[in-house]
């Protein structure tokens, strides 16, 4: 059976003058990018800052074209390419973004009113109820005589303007919703409803989420598997890279964290130890054992890293 | 999305263009006060001015899911909007001008009120229902909302709108008579001087205004496009 979404050989270029790249001085490059999504699946994507997770979703939902002469690959969504069958595939998409692509100057419920036309089975009713749910005053509908007083998108703060977007997404017919960092600025009480949206979202199999965030445990609660995006500096240019993608499982084997005296962890092979911290009385180490099982005698002292072990300390690294 | 990004090209000058068209519109403003002759060139200039303007203010634009010839007709009905709402002004303003020339400025409502109510209406009509906004794309789509007051999201845009008829109005009472303004009289120069250094700092608001708009970095779509 073939995947809801396919993401093949996407390669994305930021030149210097542009002012998308989060460093005018360099160009960016997200290089040879592949990954499929089946459905039913939730996928966590995570890298540190400047790798590219914002770059690949705002090409995916089609705010960056893939026009420039080093841009490359191909996005296929429902069976939709997003050139050839540019309609189709949007329609297909839902997003939540960190900033609001919605106009800052008009209420929550123009923004039904105006943009939910363009979209499949649009329920106007569903999304006032939403934001109804989610404590957003649903807003003045002019011509109905049905008023209640709503602030503009500009006067909602940040946590507000996201339970907007999520109302909009989930009012339509859709089959992926792609989120970047969605959940950095929600109450923490609304958090959990908002996980259990998505569940809700997925349960049924015929749809996924593409999720960036953050907070890695959140991800590790939730997430079928990653998508994890690395990130190689050069003088004058910067590149992301796919540097992990399957299951959290997957992830997990490749790691061993190792906490015992340092004539322990002296014991394992320098080429094998990402990451490592020494104590006065204690020392730490992250260590890869895709290659090659640790000795017997570290092995002991050794359990499985959790995901944000695994991220935090591999990242931390490479950036020293 | 190869073709959306044509599509803009098409029918948006690049940002080095709308610099150059700028230059032009504001000298338009001292040509034409120079000579009647020169209102084609105005005309050019003010409908290159509304290529401008016609730049997304949000992403949700760039995400839309159209199809390149629905994008394609978007922008063009856009353009042709401000087209048709710059003309009308202009139109307006020379001819209401006109007649405070001729009547004096404090005759002019007692001499024709139905018409000045009446141009005052379509002034109105124009500035609120064909701003180049996001909402304004509601005229030419089928969506039941009906047309949405744009008047609170775009009150820049609004304010350059009094700015332009103002600046205009002071084109129509110049252009037949420029030397009243180099020699005139102390009372005809003061209302004269008043209407155009309101008019120009209005317009020079509205200007800059919606071009820090298109232009805020935030809005990754202008970026892309160029």
């Amino acid at each position: 059976m073939s995947a809801l979404f396919s993401c093949s050989n996407l390669t994305k270029r930021l030149e210097k003058r542009d002012s998308r790249a989060e460093d005018k001085g360099q160009t960016f490059t997200l290089k040879d990018v592949s990954f499929d999504i089946e459905a039913g699946e939730i996928i966590g994507l995570i890298g540190r800052n400047g790798c590219g997770k914002t770059t690949l979703i705002r090409t995916i939902l089609g705010l960056y074209g893939l026009n420039g002469e080093r841009d490359k690959g191909r996005l296929e969504l429902a069976g939709y390419k997003s050139r050839s069958d540019q309609k189709e595939y949007r329609k297909n998409l839902g997003y939540v973004m960190i900033d609001n692509p919605f106009n800052n100057y008009v209420i929550p419920v123009q923004i039904g009113e105006t943009y939910g036309c363009f979209y499949d089975g649009f329920s106007m009713d569903g999304y006032t109820k939403r934001l109804d749910e989610y404590g957003i005053y649903s807003g003045r509908k002019l011509y109905s005589g049905r008023k209640s007083k709503s602030n503009d998108m500009e006067e909602l703060s940040e946590g507000e303007k996201l339970k907007v977007q999520l109302a909009f997404a989930l009012s339509y017919d859709n089959r992926l919703m792609v989120m970047d960092e969605p959940t950095g600025n929600l109450d923490v009480d609304f958090r959990e409803d908002f996980y259990e949206e998505i569940r809700r979202y997925v349960e049924d199999e015929q749809h996924s989420v593409l999720i960036s965030s953050h907070i890695i445990e959140e991800l590790e609660m939730i997430a079928d598997k990653i998508l994890w995006i690395g990130r190689r500096d050069s003088a004058d240019e910067r590149e992301g890279y796919v540097r992990f993608y399957g299951t959290q499982d997957e992830l997990k084997m490749q790691y061993r964290m190792v906490e015992a005296e340092q004539s322990i962890i002296d014991m394992v092979d320098g080429s094998m130890i990402v990451w490592r911290e020494v104590g006065e009385n204690y020392a730490k180490a992250l260590v890869r054992v895709t290659d090659r099982p640790l000795p017997e005698a570290v092995a002991k002292h050794s359990r499985f890293a959790d995901l944000k072990e695994i991220f935090c300390f591999s990242e931390k690294e490479e950036m020293a | 999305m190869t073709g959306f990004k044509e599509a803009i090209r098409e029918y948006v000058l690049k940002r080095k263009y709308n610099r150059i068209f700028l230059v032009f519109t504001v000298l338009s403003f001292f040509v034409i006060s120079v000579s009647w002759y020169y209102y084609p060139i105005a005309i050019i200039a003010y409908s290159g001015m509304s290529i401008i303007l016609i730049v997304p203010s949000a992403p949700i634009e760039y995400m839309l899911p159209l199809s390149e010839e629905e994008l394609r007709k978007k922008y063009i009905n856009m353009v042709t909007c401000k087209q048709i709402k710059i003309m009308v002004y202009m139109a307006v303003a020379i001819v209401v001008g006109c007649i405070i020339d001729r009547e004096g400025f404090g005759n002019v409502w007692r001499t024709y009120p139905e018409y000045m109510m009446m141009l005052t209406g379509m002034l109105v009509f124009f500035a609120f229902f064909t701003n180049i906004s996001t909402m304004g794309d509601n005229l030419f789509y089928k969506n039941g909302s009906g047309l949405v007051s744009r008047f609170k999201e775009d009150k820049v845009n609004f304010v350059g709108n009094i700015g332009m008829f103002l600046c205009f109005l002071s084109i129509g009472r110049y252009y037949l008579h420029l030397d009243r303004v180099i020699h005139g009289t102390y009372e005809t120069y003061n209302i004269d001087m008043i209407i155009m250094l309101a008019s120009g700092v209005l317009l020079i608001t509205g200007i800059v205004g919606v071009l820090r708009r298109k232009t805020i970095k935030d809005y990754i779509g202008v970026n892309s496009i160029f």
